[in-house]
């Protein structure tokens, strides 16, 4: 027989018959005997009356109006989202163009990146060649040399070497291709390396030209050799003025050699006149008088430099013709080979 | 069906329709050859609000497939019901319309994901405890913030009289009597844990039955039993010290 305590532990589910069937008989022979247990289940019974006849709740007049906003106001974001992304035809091409998209921009950034560093990387250098004219022009004023200062002047909108066509580089072999590797030293050391690696190219060609000279006996050709050891020598010294690696030349040999090394021109002469201006005139009449060929002209303040391109035999000429104007110092003799394409520079400045 | 049965629902109606519909008023009568009696069947009669066929299938359907105006009836439908419950639990009318409507909210952004393996005032069901949960737990971390001398009042917070249906007008004092037997049921449904609150609300409020409520809370069958049997013993106790004698 039970306890009255464990026959009120039943009573809650007794009405409802989930009690097992032993527990369930058990409390159902209890209670016939026990008034105390039929007044507890009383009391529960009423209890659970009293819950099942709360009064429900009455809902806010404006909630169902609000929560169906709410309801619409999500139902127009995920249509949205559905038209969009949902439907395969749509969402496969739109995927599709995203990544053409995606990589044209990736390719596009990637190569205007490299374009701005590349202006970005020219500009810089600019600073340093100005220090570079500062110091050779105090160097010019000391020895009235004339050569160095405009070798190493950039000219304006003139591209550094990677920016000519390789032909055009090979052809001029002017000293537009010295000026990255000139002030290599002073420019950053990524640049530094960058240059020395575009001077690479120059080399080669220049030891193949070297070589092409040697076996039709040209003088030159030696100048080319001996130039190569000595252009390497400056690469591993970047930092070092160029003015310095030859103490024992002329004041202007410095930026010659470097032309030289940067790619070598075939002559060099230094010309000293009475009258600049007309002089540079008469010289460049000359020149094209002889059939020189991509004539170029710059001009300092007191002196104008002039590059181009000609044979051999128009050169001897051309020489000649110079040495009526005034002094004529030949830094770089020509080769004599008449059919030999000449890259020559000519440098004329006040006596 | 079982005729026992059917003969105890048509008395039940009988006996409904003669005394104002209050089933309380009614004597209760053992049933021959059953342990069945008038409370249960009038349980029974509640959970057979819950049709057989989910007639919401339709529009939760509809809703499915994009119709948000679909879900206006079901809408219309539960949210008497949800928002019952979410106010029996917290106890508070205003927090029970805001988790309500959070809760229904959250069932339409997931309806894609009903797949109709319950009812889906099952499914509602649970979204609405689980918003009540965490409702209840946000109000707890809330209130260790708070500082402690904060004087309670003797009046619960929540407490909703006007908002609380009045299916009959009786006579004052009867009135009375009933608010404050309401008042003391609602305080006593306050002092249950959470767990067994949970159960005695949505089996003696809602009328659910033992199968949804497991459902529902994802306990299992005895635990829903045993927790009902301890939350009614305390309810009992407890209006026993408010009301005195029931």
């Amino acid at each position: 027989m039970m306890e009255c305590k464990d026959i009120e532990k039943h009573l809650p589910l007794y009405d409802e018959g989930l009690l097992s069937g032993k527990d369930q008989k058990a409390v159902e022979e209890h209670l016939a005997v026990c008034e105390k247990c039929r007044r507890e289940l009383s009391c529960l019974r009423k209890t659970v009356q009293l819950l099942e006849n709360l009064p429900p709740v009455e809902e806010p007049a404006w909630f169902q109006q609000k929560i169906m906003a709410g309801v619409r106001k999500a139902a127009n974001k995920r249509s949205i989202m559905q038209k969009w992304f949902y439907p395969l035809r749509i969402k496969i091409p739109m995927q599709i163009m995203a990544t053409i998209v995606i990589a044209v921009l990736t390719v596009y950034l990637y190569r205007s990146g490299d374009e701005e560093a590349r202006r970005i990387l020219s500009r810089a250098a600019k600073p340093a060649l100005e220090i570079q004219k500062d110091q050779s022009s105090t160097k010019k004023d000391k020895s009235a040399d004339i050569a160095s200062t405009p070798l190493s002047r950039p000219k304006p909108g003139e591209g550094s070497l990677t920016e000519q066509s390789g032909q055009t580089a090979r052809e001029s072999l002017t000293p537009k291709s010295e000026k990255p590797f000139k002030f290599s030293g002073s420019t950053s050391g990524k640049q530094d390396h960058k240059e020395t690696f575009r001077q690479t190219r120059p080399a080669s060609e220049s030891k193949d030209m070297a070589a092409e000279a040697n076996q039709s006996g040209l003088h030159s050709s030696s100048v080319a050799l001996e130039e190569i050891p000595q252009r390497e020598k400056l690469q591993k010294r970047p930092s070092t003025g160029m003015g310095k690696s030859r103490p024992g030349d002329m004041p202007a040999a410095p930026s010659v050699s470097a032309a030289l090394s940067a790619s070598p021109p075939k002559a060099i002469v230094l010309l000293q006149v009475q009258d600049l201006n007309t002089a540079a005139a008469h010289v460049e009449r000359i020149l094209v008088e002889h059939n020189a060929r991509k004539v170029t002209r710059h001009t300092e303040h007191s002196l104008v430099r002039l590059s181009a391109n000609l044979y051999g035999r128009d050169w001897q000429k051309v020489l000649s013709e110079l040495n009526e104007k005034g002094t004529v110092k030949e830094m770089l003799p020509a080769g004599t080979n008449d059919d030999f394409d000449i890259a020559v520079i000519i440098e004329i400045s006040e006596k | 069906m079982d005729p026992l049965f059917e003969e105890a629902a048509a008395k039940v109606k009988k006996i409904m329709n003669t005394s104002s519909g209050c089933v309380m008023d009614c004597t209760i009568k053992r049933l021959p050859g059953g342990t069945k009696t008038l409370p249960e069947m009038s349980k029974r009669m509640k959970d057979k609000n819950t049709p057989a066929v989910d007639t919401d299938l339709e529009y939760v359907v509809l809703c499915q497939k994009g119709n948000a105006e679909a879900f206006a009836p079901l809408l219309k439908r539960h949210s008497g019901k949800m928002l019952n419950v979410a106010y029996r639990i917290l106890a508070d009318y205003d927090e029970a319309c805001d988790v309500t409507q959070e809760a229904f909210l959250a069932a339409f952004r997931a309806i894609g994901s009903f797949k109709a393996e319950s009812a889906f005032s099952t499914w509602l069901y649970r979204i609405v405890v689980n918003s009540v949960r965490n409702r209840l737990k946000q109000r707890q971390s809330r209130k260790q913030h708070e500082c402690a001398s904060f004087d309670e009042t003797a009046e619960s917070p929540g407490g909703c009289t006007s908002c609380l249906a009045r299916t009959d007008e009786g006579n004052p004092q009867q009135e009375m009597e009933r608010g404050e037997r309401e008042k003391a049921v609602h305080v006593c449904i306050e002092t249950l844990e959470r767990d067994y609150r949970e159960v005695v609300i949505l089996r003696d409020i809602q009328g659910l039955s033992y199968g949804e409520i497991q459902e529902i809370l994802n306990i299992p069958d005895g635990t829903v039993k045993s927790r009902l049997s301890r939350a009614r013993l305390s309810l009992k106790d407890c209006l026993k010290k408010i009301i005195g004698e029931l």
